[in-house]
């Protein structure tokens, strides 16, 4: 008896660490399997993105069907879902697990496991889904796919026996990867005659059909002119059209239990298809949605602010469309004295930060100022009220406020045992809490503290890296808030504050961080008509200081041989030069000098 | 035309309006390239010698004649003639001597006319000088820039302090009875005591007219690449400050005028030719590069000499932009040209001229100027306090769009 489509369906992600081959392995499946020919082959098709890959990593979560001739001579349908490798993008990872039955798990042969490898795979085994581990990169000369195999008994707890080695770059072992995909991974379980239950796991937004819903049917069935309805919201819209991802969208007349495929629906905002909501059929409701997936949470917050005033309208219309295939940001509208109005943005960490700032700035051509990223703060009032405080600006008076909290985690790091020491410095000098350290029997050591967020954003990944030469890696979890001591430190210019460089901080780091602002600050304006005080401050206490004494020279010669033109062109530079700077109270700054105190890294 | 005899300078009010024009004649070789020049000038050797010279001039001349042509210059009076480069004492005599009557051909040249011609020590000697007074040049004005060897140097400048102190010499010995000097400070590694002793050694020759510029440093030249690449310190614009001010303190003291931002003068002794352009009146540009203002149209010819030559050679102006203003642009330029001024100007002036009210359309910049100390307005004329001139551009970029 032939197989059902159901039966011959295989639903799987893979998950590596940046720089393991995720990609390059993605592609040489593509290839292996006839879905895109050489002529069309680009390298690395899922990652659609230039930034992505620019980067070389990938953003946003992708998908793809393959058909795969097996060796019992059946064909398979496989759905490849892509997820995204860093930090940030944990609940990217999540999503795109949630439709898949199993996952190839992608571990460099020469770097071993890394510690986001860790994150995902606990991930994955917590949804279920059955691993195949990867050797990759064993063509290389100083692979070691022994050691590889070691760590993945000690570090992740799967047999290193069952590992496939591969080298994707050659194409030598992915018919094994692929024969592993359809012997090991389950076919998806499911009901076609049960009601419909979809989870949507991602989507996008096309200007010209709305939102495209990317959804995995756990039950039931899904086809053009069925009024299906959001479980959670109630909302009610008619299938316009289902289909499934090959190298375009391809219209399919259903969607049956275990595919995977997308939905066009007549949704405008992504807000009517958010990521997690169960799809049901409006007529025949099925008795509850599924189990969703943690809510995407910004972690990060900072002012986006357009360089010139006049680009506020341009920078409004950029991040609602960007917020469009965004569902983690969070975005409204504030307003600075120093920096005019701009948006208060939210992000799931500094990489998905700086990759919308370089989307706004490279799509957009938007030249932007960004203040200093602040955690969420929760600031307990004297009257017993909690306030959420993604914003200096939003920090209540001294008066009325009794303490804050902040956001720890728990930062899991993976290192060379050569360099526990310098990690073990950093993480102490990050406020960190010494958890606990386990050895591999491949040198490698684990290493756990409990840091505050606010210490991660800084610049800890770049130190990890500087003080490793790049051989540690991070993970973290968000643990909760604790209680710290935490002050806002300002600074002023003759005694105005600015708003847009005023931080959050602890009160430990305040001297040193004030100094640092103080000093920027100087260097980066120039001499004015009066003296100029720079001061940092905790409150009311002044605790650094600068001064720039008054302008005394802004002259030019006569106007040689009567060119009075290019005397005034010298002129209108200038004072266009004077146009582009804010003022703060009398004093002219220049964009570039929030850039330069608000610099993460020296 | 106005038929009105222009009035000898001395005895003229500052705001009493002129009628002639002045006339610019560019002259670009010099000797060698100074450090620190951007203008539109090249050493003779490189221009093609004398030979390369000798066409330039004849050009020069063509187009005097073309423009005497022009109905918008036909018989305008010449009140003032400034010859300036380059250093326009590397041409023979002869020939500047032939531009002058050429220019007396065909414009109606005053009696009383300043003409000016800028030299530079080690160019010009005693008989040079003579020869040049002899073609009807009656003020000379001198490229010193410092008396002291170091300062030139930096400068790169080819003559020898002594050489600058033999140039005036010279200049006295042939007679020049209206001698300026020109003076360059915020200099690199120029210290006070050299600036000092520069001013001593200037007013021991009492020249009638002394200019003073404070060093910009000009992108591409061998000075910026010099302190770009770290073998000159950036000039202290402090020390700067000091040195204008020790300049005016000195200047005044024994007994010059302090007529304009950049220029001293004995009285009686101001810079008809230079006043000119600080007064938004007119004048014709002559050369490469030369610049012109007449009937509310500013224009420029072609820096390029070569360029400059050939459109001549073809029988066309060698003019590369023209612009006409807008009363207000030129309610603008009065302001930023005559603030630098120490009699400033006036609003009727301005309102005469540009039919603008500078009072209403600049209320708000002058209002808060005035408050700041950095403008002066009584009985309806407008100026910049002495104290504050250093900063005149803080004042001036206010007029401009």
């Amino acid at each position: 008896m032939p197989l059902s489509i159901q039966q011959r369906t295989r639903n799987f992600c893979i998950i590596a660490h940046i720089d393991h081959g995720k990609s390059t392995l993605a592609d040489r499946i593509l290839e292996m399997t006839h879905t895109i020919g050489e002529r069309e082959m680009r390298e690395q098709v899922l990652d659609q993105m230039d930034l992505e890959r620019e980067r070389g990593i990938t953003i946003k979560a992708s998908a793809i069907r393959l058909t795969y001739q097996a060796r019992d001579g059946e064909e398979y349908l496989l759905n490849l879902i892509d997820t995204p490798g860093h930090v940030d993008f944990t609940y990217e990872v999540s999503r795109s697990l949630a439709a898949a039955e199993g996952a190839i798990l992608v571990i460099d042969a020469v770097s071993g496991v890394e510690a986001q490898t860790v994150a995902n795979v606990h991930l994955a085994l917590e949804q279920g889904l059955e691993m195949i581990p990867v050797i990759n990169k064993i063509d290389l000369a100083n692979a070691s796919p022994e050691r590889a195999r070691q760590e993945l008994e000690d570090i992740i707890g799967i047999s290193g026996e069952e590992a496939v080695l591969a080298s994707a770059k050659l194409g030598d072992g992915v018919d094994d990867v692929l024969e592993a995909v359809v012997q090991r991974i389950p076919p998806p379980g499911g009901d076609a005659d049960a009601p419909l239950q979809a989870l949507i796991f991602d989507s996008h937004f096309d200007p010209h059909r709305g939102i495209v819903a990317y959804v995995r049917v756990r039950n039931g069935r899904l086809a053009p002119g069925m009024q299906i309805e959001m479980m959670s919201a109630g909302r009610r819209f008619e299938v316009q059209e289902v289909g499934v991802f090959t190298l375009a969208l391809q219209p399919v007349d259903e969607l049956l239990a275990g595919a995977v495929g997308y939905v066009i629906a007549g949704m405008k905002e992504i807000g009517q298809a958010p990521v997690g909501e169960t799809i049901t059929d409006a007529a025949n409701p099925a008795p509850g949605p599924l189990p969703g997936y943690r809510p995407a949470k910004p972690m990060v917050f900072c002012g986006i602010y357009p360089t010139e005033n006049e680009d506020f309208p341009l920078l409004r219309t950029a991040i609602e469309k960007l917020s469009l295939n965004d569902a983690a940001l969070a975005y409204e509208p504030e307003t600075s004295a120093a920096l005019g109005t701009g948006f208060r943005c939210g992000f799931l960490g500094l990489l998905h930060m700086e990759i919308f700032q370089e989307r706004l700035e490279r799509e957009y051509d938007l030249d932007l100022v960004l203040t200093a990223p602040s955690v969420v703060y929760q600031a307990h009032t004297r009257d017993g009220g909690v306030v959420e405080v993604d914003s200096p600006a939003k920090l209540p008076g001294a008066d009325g406020l009794d303490y804050l909290e902040e956001p720890f985690v728990r930062a899991t790091i993976m290192t060379p045992a050569a360099y526990v020491g310098p990690c073990m410095e950093l993480c102490q000098d990050r406020r960190g809490d010494y958890e606990s350290m386990e050895h591999s029997h491949t040198n490698r050591v684990v290493i756990t503290y409990v840091i505050p967020l606010a210490e991660i954003i800084l610049d800890f990944f770049d130190h990890l890296k500087s003080r490793t030469r790049g051989y540690a890696s991070l993970d973290y979890e968000v643990i909760g808030y604790r209680r710290s001591d935490l002050a806002k430190l300002d600074v002023l210019i003759n005694g105005d504050p600015v708003d847009a460089l005023s931080v959050i901080t602890h009160r430990s780091r305040a001297q040193q961080r004030g100094r640092q602002f103080v000093k920027r600050l100087r260097a980066a304006l120039s001499r004015q008509m009066f003296e100029i005080r720079i001061q940092a401050a905790l409150g009311s206490r002044i605790i650094a200081a600068e001064r720039i004494a008054p302008l005394r020279k802004n002259v030019t010669a006569k106007c040689y041989g009567g060119d009075v033109t290019r005397k005034r062109k010298l002129l209108e530079r200038q004072k266009e030069g004077k146009k582009r700077m804010r003022q703060i109270g009398k004093v002219d700054v220049p964009q570039e000098a929030f850039l330069t105190v608000l610099k993460i890294a020296d | 035309m106005s038929h009105k005899k222009p009035s000898s300078p001395s005895s003229r009010s500052p705001t009493e309006p002129r009628c002639g024009i002045g006339v610019y004649l560019h002259i670009p070789f010099c000797a060698s390239k100074c450090a620190y020049c951007d203008f539109a000038s090249k050493p003779l050797a490189e221009a093609g010698g004398i030979a390369g010279a000798r066409r330039y001039v004849q050009a020069l001349a063509t187009e005097m004649d073309r423009r005497a042509a022009c109905p918008e210059f036909h018989r305008a009076e010449v009140d003032t003639v400034y010859i300036g480069g380059g250093t326009p004492t590397v041409l023979p005599t002869e020939w500047l001597a032939d531009l002058i009557s050429r220019l007396r051909l065909r414009f109606p040249l005053d009696e009383a006319a300043e003409i000016t011609i800028e030299a530079n020590p080690g160019t010009v000697d005693k008989d040079k000088i003579a020869g040049l007074l002899a073609a009807g040049i009656n003020r000379l004005s001198l490229g010193v820039q410092a008396f002291s060897d170091e300062v030139l140097q930096t400068l790169g400048r080819v003559h020898s302090a002594t050489e600058a102190r033999e140039a005036v010499a010279a200049a006295r010995a042939a007679g020049c009875t209206n001698l300026s000097v020109d003076l360059m400070f915020g200099i690199p590694e120029q210290s006070m005591e050299q600036w000092q002793h520069t001013l001593r050694q200037t007013l021991d020759v009492r020249p009638e007219h002394v200019s003073l510029y404070a060093l910009s440093i000009e992108p591409g030249t061998p000075l910026s690449c010099s302190i770009a690449a770290g073998d000159l310190p950036t000039p202290d614009d402090d020390l700067a400050a000091d040195m204008y001010e020790t300049a005016h303190d000195l200047l005044t003291r024994a007994g010059y005028e302090h007529y304009e931002i950049s220029n001293f003068a004995r009285p009686g002794s101001q810079c008809r030719h230079n006043r000119i352009y600080w007064a938004d009146e007119e004048y014709l540009g002559l050369g490469a590069s030369a610049h012109s203002f007449r009937g509310g149209i500013r224009w420029n010819n072609s820096a390029d000499a070569e360029v400059y030559i050939q459109w001549i050679e073809r029988g066309q102006l060698p003019v590369v932009r023209a612009e006409a203003l807008s009363g207000l642009d030129r309610a603008g330029e009065m302001l930023m040209l005559g603030l630098r001024r120490a009699e400033g100007l006036s609003w009727a002036e301005v309102a005469e001229r540009c039919g603008v009210s500078a009072q209403e359309v600049f209320a708000g910049e002058i209002g808060r100027l005035c408050r700041e100390g950095l403008l002066v307005a009584d009985n309806g004329v407008l100026r910049i306090p002495p104290a504050r001139w250093l900063l005149s551009n803080e004042v001036l970029a206010q007029f401009v769009r």
